[in-house]
């Protein structure tokens, strides 16, 4: 990234083979949609080429980036106008029925997990992807969010229980 | 352990970020308590499950904006060089004192604030001492062209000579002073005797004319006069 912020715009191609995938899913998983995940991960690259310059070599750079991601999405919300305060905010989850690829019983659960995914609020949520699958550290993810540890260790022990109760109601009490 | 504090630590178990004592502690209230075992295995469950959710592949879609966008990029004219060198060094500058956070941030810009006013206080001090100072001048200098004009109005030469040199240096005397030094040497120089007392020897150097006339004064005289030329001469040293 010191190459990219002094000037070797060409070398941001490296950076994106390795982290536009990442990124991808932590879009994916926090709107459940896929084009504008597309649409996102692009922004992110447009904004890592015009802040290059604010790139602080001591800062992990993956923490730079979703800084970025971040932002990124809050200003998509903004633009949707979303009238809900982003602390509570809700997007619905697509109504559709399982595909009948879907109805294996993994498939479903994959389904029912998605979509009690994107019943929490969206900073439990993102806490939760966070750190289970874009794998940060509390550290890391309360530097992100510019609150404490405990507050984190806090917002995940919630996030999972109402993980838990939104997947409950999705499957109809079934767990496996 | 208490529940409540077995709780606290529920998340660090599940994320594995945890040591080995607080593992073993939590193991061991859950053999005692089983409302929190039950929590922490449905939670467990949970948590294991989130794993089956696979790792999705953009489309190719994105891999091709992108090589266009990085392409644009570098062929467009501007970029970099409309970048002032002022632009890229201010980020990295204000990095070094500027937190991270923006929790924290207003500690430095609370620290500029006091140094602006500190420093606003001092010049503000400093500029009404550089008005006075100005006003002072200016009524100095009322004053010695007040006395100069006094004293030129003088019909003794002394006192003519004490208002020129309140305007030195002589070469910008006004040519009414310089008139008024030189009419008593070529008639009547009861006055010139005052010279002595009144102007100072260095008044006379690099005033050639004066000197001049000075002398030719002298050496139209009668004898009297010779006394006030050997004063003279010895202020004047070279006369």
């Amino acid at each position: 990234m010191e190459q990219v912020r002094d000037g070797h715009v060409e070398r941001l191609a490296v950076l994106f083979e390795r982290y536009h995938v990442m990124l991808y899913n932590f879009f994916i998983r926090l709107t459940g949609n896929t084009s504008v995940s597309e649409d996102l991960v692009q922004e992110v690259f447009i904004r890592v080429l015009k802040y290059r310059a604010t790139y602080r070599g001591e800062d992990k750079f993956t923490l730079w980036l979703y800084r970025i991601a971040r932002n990124a999405h809050v200003d998509y919300l903004r633009k949707r106008k979303v009238e809900i305060s982003l602390d509570e905010q809700w997007e619905e989850a697509p109504s559709k029925e399982p595909s009948p690829e879907e109805r294996t019983e993994q498939a479903q659960e994959i389904a029912w997990l998605n979509q009690a995914m994107r019943r929490l609020p969206l900073k439990k949520r993102e806490v939760l992807i966070l750190s289970r699958y874009q794998n940060l550290k509390y550290r890391e993810i309360a530097d992100l969010m510019g609150c404490r540890v405990g507050t984190v260790k806090a917002l995940i022990h919630r996030a999972v229980k109402e993980l838990g109760k939104a997947y409950f109601e999705l499957s109809g009490g079934v767990t496996s | 352990m208490k529940c409540t504090q077995i709780k606290e630590r529920f998340s660090d178990y599940l994320t594995g970020d945890i040591d080995a004592v607080t593992r073993e502690q939590i193991q061991e209230h859950m053999t005692a308590c089983s409302p929190c075992r039950e929590e922490l295995e449905s939670l467990s469950a949970l948590w294991t499950k989130l794993g089956v959710i696979p790792e999705e592949q953009p489309s190719e879609n994105v891999r091709a904006r992108f090589y266009t966008l990085l392409q644009t990029y570098k062929e467009s004219p501007k970029q970099e060089k409309s970048r002032s060198f002022l632009r890229r060094l201010l980020p990295r500058w204000s990095g070094l004192w500027m937190p991270v956070r923006p929790a924290y941030q207003f500690v430095p810009a609370l620290l500029f604030i006091a140094v602006g006013l500190v420093a606003g206080y001092f010049l503000s001090a400093h500029l009404q001492r550089g008005v006075e100072i100005a006003q002072i001048q200016q009524e100095v200098s009322h004053i010695r062209q007040m006395a100069e004009s006094s004293l030129v109005r003088q019909e003794f030469v002394s006192a003519v000579l004490v208002a020129a040199g309140l305007d030195m240096p002589m070469k910008q005397a006004e040519q009414r002073i310089q008139e008024a030094l030189l009419t008593p040497f070529a008639g009547d120089v009861s006055g010139v005797s005052q010279t002595d007392s009144a102007v100072p020897s260095s008044f006379f150097q690099d005033y050639l004319l004066f000197r001049e006339e000075l002398a030719k004064s002298i050496s139209d005289q009668a004898s009297p006069l010779m006394d006030i030329a050997l004063v003279i001469s010895r202020n004047l040293g070279r006369l």
